[in-house]
């Protein structure tokens, strides 16, 4: 009875395949959400792509630093690791006066995933 | 795995949200805990602001929040980027942290075990029998959130019992924080755990100092975090101590609404081959620390949570709730061992034979959940015609408009929704009832016994049991507190004849009055409540005027206050 196997994440072009799978997976489900329910498409399809672009996508490039394990851990994994990390970014942000806004959530989630992008990429140059 | 967990999502959603996602009616709440986290996700997505908390708490416009903030940034920061409305969203984000602690439980059981057995965790953890999913739907949410973090945690500990690194050591730090910042009782076990069992299971290698450098990394990264809000969080202790109650541990008895714990004897029995099973690797000491690791946090969680048979609190009856997720590997694994003992000879059988039977098991335990909890959405808090009615308050009258909520009859009526001074009656005292009864009597009280709570389910106090609310802080542990000037010169007093307290207001107090005329008795059968008719009779005679009325609520304002 052995664990799966695992792998360390490589700068390239397949470190995008699975975020952008997980953003099909969860598009689809609020297609078909919007299909087959009260829920509008436009309701439906930002908050798909939110939940996508603040949890999925900084998590993931976070977990690429974590060693030993896969792009499904890093997916599923990476969920609660970008719901930790941002709220904790905009708590401490709101202390020194900044707000809890759009921009301030945009910034911190692409700062944070092109810094992990940008360390990998240095790393395995 | 992907439609079964979009199953249980809609599972637990949409009995209660009816899929008004775009509506600014909340989902179909059945007790208040739900709708003060909801609002509280509200405030902060207004106000864009932790600190300018609400402009309807005891008449202060820039109060400091006690409760754990972090589910509230969460649903605000993602609402930011969705036109689902924020009071939907908040029920969304609880579903998916409830949704998300089965998938990580799953991950652990394929990466300890095989995916055969982690399949085979999924029916029992993403649709289990409603009493394990009790802190989702009664609004224990501060528990989900911690929880989902600390699953998370967990699985960062096991990856540092196998390869040490800082940053994973760092990033365990930044999930226990979290956890703190969602809802502190947890993380500090959480905490407790990791460090400790990291720091053991150094002592027990070679590389002693590694593994123990490594914890005291997470501790540290942990405690950096947390600095900010530690001493906020304080101050919700300093009322239990008021209460009676020991800061730690909350109060003791389990309040008669939880639904006690059980096993079925299937899920006990699925685990004998499991602990068979994990004992023969014992003892032939080829137990991998990964397992260990596991094997451990859930007796440590087990025995955590059962230390409420000494008398340490309810709380830690609540961690049997969570525990439940992390057990069902225990099971899962067991029936996998016997799956793969009977087709030793045939593996190739064995994925098949899993997958129909999760399938199976999945829609059977679906089936039962579905009716249970249509029945708790059939049943809400807050109906239409009372959203109406929070709705006109809070879109027609000033900012500072003090509004009471004469017959608040269900216990956390969603006044706090009107964002306005809000003074109610609690009809589980004796003091308020005594409101209703002198109407029902043919009387018009003098004066209003009422609750000066502003909102709050439960406003913090301070450790004489007097409640405060935080306006500024000045340094890291100084604070500027105060009552704040709704009801302040009628602080609660206990009156001849009656067991419970009230502060006693004259008429003119109140900008506006919302009564509920019909339909109180609702669930009993009733309608016209002569009582309130007599009210809104009396109150027209005096001068007052219905404002704004609907086929249940009407809105008096009070010709002095105008």
């Amino acid at each position: 009875m052995d664990s799966e196997e695992t792998e360390d994440a490589r700068f390239g072009p397949g470190l995008a395949r699975p975020p952008l799978l997980a953003l099909g997976v969860i598009l689809l489900l609020g297609s078909v959400a919007a299909l087959l329910t009260p829920v509008g498409w436009v309701a439906a399809l930002s908050l798909t792509f939110a939940l996508w672009f603040c949890l999925v996508l900084p998590g993931y490039c976070i977990l690429l630093h974590v060693p030993g394990i896969d792009s499904l851990e890093r997916i599923l994994l990476g969920v609660p690791v970008g719901a930790a990390v941002i709220p904790l970014l905009l708590y401490h942000w709101n202390t020194l006066g900044g707000g809890i806004s759009l921009t301030a959530t945009a910034v911190f989630v692409l700062t944070i995933s092109g810094t992990s992008l940008v360390t990998l990429w240095v790393r395995d140059r | 795995m992907v439609a079964l967990a979009a199953l249980a999502f809609v599972q637990l959603n949409a009995p209660f949200s009816q899929w008004r996602w775009e509506d600014s009616f909340p989902p179909h709440f059945t007790t208040v805990d739900p709708l003060v986290y909801t609002w509280h996700a509200r405030q902060v997505s207004e106000h864009e602001d932790l600190y300018t908390f609400s402009d309807s708490v005891r008449g202060l416009p820039h109060v400091i929040p006690t409760y754990p903030p972090l589910q509230a940034i969460l649903t605000a920061s993602v609402g930011k980027f969705t036109t689902v409305h924020i009071h939907h969203l908040e029920w969304i984000m609880v579903v998916l942290e409830t949704i998300w602690l089965p998938l990580l439980v799953f991950l652990l059981a394929r990466r300890l075990f095989s995916m055969d057995a982690a399949l085979l965790t999924l029916p029992l953890t993403l649709f289990p029998p409603t009493m394990w999913l009790f802190k989702s739907y009664i609004g224990h949410w501060g528990d989900v959130i911690s929880m989902f973090f600390a699953a998370a945690a967990l699985m960062l500990t096991i990856l540092l019992t196998e390869k040490q690194k800082f940053f994973t050591s760092a990033l365990t730090g930044v999930l226990l924080a979290a956890m703190f910042i969602a809802h502190a009782f947890e993380a500090v076990l959480i905490a407790a755990f990791t460090c400790g069992w990291l720091t053991l299971t150094g002592m027990a290698r070679k590389e002693k100092r590694r593994l123990i450098l490594h914890a005291v990394i997470t501790g540290a990264v942990f405690l950096a975090l947390i600095a900010h809000f530690f001493p906020v969080v304080m101050n919700v202790p300093l009322g239990e101590v008021a209460k009676g109650q020991s800061p730690l541990l909350g109060a003791g008895k389990i309040p008669d609404y939880y639904p006690r714990v059980r096993l079925s004897w299937a899920m006990l029995l699925l685990a004998v081959p499991a602990l068979v099973f994990l004992r023969q690797e014992l003892a032939k000491a080829r137990i991998s620390s990964s397992r260990a690791t596991y094997v451990v946090f859930l007796v440590f969680l087990a025995a955590a949570a059962l230390t409420y048979h000494l008398g340490t609190g309810y709380r830690f009856y609540r961690l049997l709730y969570s525990w439940y997720f992390f057990y069902a590997l225990v099971p899962a694994l067991g029936a996998f061992v016997l799956l793969s003992t009977a087709l030793s000879g045939r593996k190739r059988l064995i994925r098949p034979i899993v997958l129909i039977g999760v399938l199976a098991v999945s829609f059977f335990l679906l089936r039962g959940n579905d009716a249970q909890f249509k029945q708790m959405g059939s049943r809400p808090l807050a109906d239409q015609t009372m959203w109406d009615a929070i709705s006109w308050i809070s879109e027609h009258t000033p900012k500072d408009a003090t509004v009471f909520t004469l017959n608040e009859f269900i216990h956390g009526f969603p006044q706090y929704f009107t964002n306005r001074n809000t003074l109610d009656v609690d009809l589980s005292k004796d003091a308020q009832l005594g409101n209703i009864i002198a109407l029902c009597n043919g009387t018009y009280p003098d004066v209003w016994a009422v609750r000066c709570n502003a909102g709050w389910s439960g406003a913090p106090t301070d450790k004489d049991g007097r409640i405060r609310f935080i306006t500024a802080r000045h340094g890291w542990n100084s604070f500027l507190w105060t009552e704040g000037p709704l009801c302040k010169d009628y602080l609660p007093e206990k009156r001849e004849g009656f067991a419970s307290q009230a502060s006693y207001l004259p008429m003119d107090y109140f900008d506006y009055m919302m009564v509920q005329y019909r339909g109180t008795g609702k669930w009993l059968g009733q309608n016209y409540d002569r009582c309130m008719g007599f009210f809104i009779n009396e109150s027209l005679a005096r001068g007052l005027q219905v404002v704004w009325n609907n086929d249940e609520f009407a809105v008096l304002v009070n010709a002095d206050g105008q």
